[in-house]
């Protein structure tokens, strides 16, 4: 295990000389220690089990986050075959108005509400330059937000019985 | 004189062996609890109480105000609140030289209720201008001043003014009622109210910062709330100001625990306090 080694002790028969201490040096065995800490790791190695991370699960919804607009904040314009304009506001129906008529209109509805949708439906046989006009009001009435479709056929019919 | 002192060190170490009084999982604890999250925290605090018998967890239902101003006057270790401390109450603790500890206990959210004739979904913006009067087609229904609801609005939304356009009613379920009378209110109620609301259709809110050329609308859910993608989202918290660690401690581990978290979100609340998976 351990051992003390006492040194010196040769008597060296001079008289007067100063008799040397003894020195004393300790040898300390290590590996009991070394034993028991190595057989301490494998211990913990072997029994230890690690707790896996417990994470909850969600599942979103189906259908979440779509992209439709509210009715409530949809403007839609239409324009038929003959350049008539129509205006409704949501799924209300369509009302005929001036051509003219549509700066004012615009304006007013920007001062209801900026964040307006419009969007305009064109009859495919209508002329380009109605779009061209009426993109260009949007713009002087500072309506950003709008898109372009053309019109569906039951729209076509149902603005012919409109005068 | 030896003998005196044996026999005072057997007293001193038998004292020492004495039972302690409180620990966390032994002891009486009184939680105010905002009446947004009353019964989740209330069926945790029976579990607590059976799971440690020694334990006594009494929960009292208040509004958040309450729950903040009992923890501020020092009548309670632990409150839980919707909201977090304004800045009125964070001095006030101070003052009082109070020492309290944070906890995020659960995300929560504020929906909107309204008569199945309302559309499906309401822009952010929308919202906001029903809110404060620009849109007086529909009237808004909050539940009363002191309410997380209605603090949260003013504070977090409108930053500090108060919503004078908006009716307020008693609490959440007397919201639900002045809506269901009237086809022109719509309520906003805490998320607990809303989920078991069958008489009344949950509107889907815009996001507040339009990220693509169309809006998105989220509806109330606490996927969305983990996310911070509903734009009414909220966190409660847990106020902990108990001096040493003891059965308020214990009973505010428990709850941001996995048992507390699990039940929270059977609540349909979005955890906040350990890791959450999304799945699509």
């Amino acid at each position: 295990m351990g051992g003390v080694d006492l040194g010196g002790g040769r008597d060296h028969g001079k008289k007067g000389k100063k008799k040397k201490k003894r020195r004393i040096g300790i040898h300390m065995d290590m590996t009991p220690m070394v034993d028991i800490a190595f057989l301490l790791l494998t211990f913990f190695m072997l029994t230890t089990v690690f707790r896996k991370p417990q994470t909850l699960e969600i599942k979103l919804p189906p259908g979440s986050s779509s992209g439709s607009v509210s009715q409530t904040n949809l403007l839609i314009l239409r324009i038929d075959e003959e350049g008539r304009l129509f205006h409704s506001k949501g799924i209300a129906d369509p009302v005929l108005m001036d051509l003219a008529e549509l700066p004012s209109y615009l304006q007013d509805r920007y001062k209801e509400d900026p964040n307006y949708i419009i969007l305009l439906k064109l009859d495919r046989k209508a002329k380009y330059h109605y779009m061209v006009d009426i993109i260009d009001e949007f713009n002087l009435a500072k309506l950003s937000r709008y898109s372009v479709a053309t019109l569906a056929d039951e729209e076509v019919e149902q603005l012919k019985k409109i005068n | 004189m030896k003998q005196l002192l044996s026999v005072l060190l057997a007293v001193l170490l038998l004292a020492g062996c004495s039972e302690k009084l409180e620990t966390p999982t032994k002891g009486k604890a009184e939680v105010f609890c905002d009446e947004t999250v009353y019964p989740l925290v209330a069926v945790l605090a029976d579990t607590f109480n059976v799971l440690y018998p020694e334990a006594r967890i009494t929960v009292k239902r208040v509004n958040a105000r309450e729950a903040i101003a009992r923890l501020v006057n020092g009548e309670s270790e632990v409150s839980i609140a919707a909201r977090a401390m304004n800045s009125e109450e964070d001095s006030a603790l101070s003052i009082n030289k109070t020492d309290y500890k944070t906890v995020k206990f659960v995300y929560d959210g504020i929906a909107v209720l309204a008569g199945f004739d309302f559309p499906n979904v309401i822009s952010f913006d929308s919202l906001l201008a029903i809110l404060d009067g620009r849109n007086t087609s529909v009237k808004p229904v909050l539940p009363e001043k002191n309410s997380s609801v209605y603090e949260f609005l003013k504070y977090d939304i409108f930053g500090g003014q108060d919503i004078e356009k908006a009716e307020t009613a008693e609490n959440d379920s007397a919201v639900i009622a002045s809506v269901l009378k009237d086809k022109n209110k719509i309520g906003l109620v805490s998320w607990l109210y809303a989920v078991s609301e069958t008489r009344l259709k949950r509107i889907e809110i815009g996001a507040r910062e339009q990220i693509r050329a169309e809006n998105i609308y989220f509806q109330p859910h606490p996927g969305f709330f983990v996310q911070n993608l509903y734009p009414l989202t909220r966190l409660v918290y847990i106020y902990l100001a108990e001096v040493n660690i003891g059965t308020a401690s214990g009973f505010a581990t428990f709850l941001a625990g996995n048992i507390g978290q699990s039940m929270a979100l059977e609540y349909q609340f979005g955890p906040a306090a350990v890791p959450v998976k999304i799945r699509e």
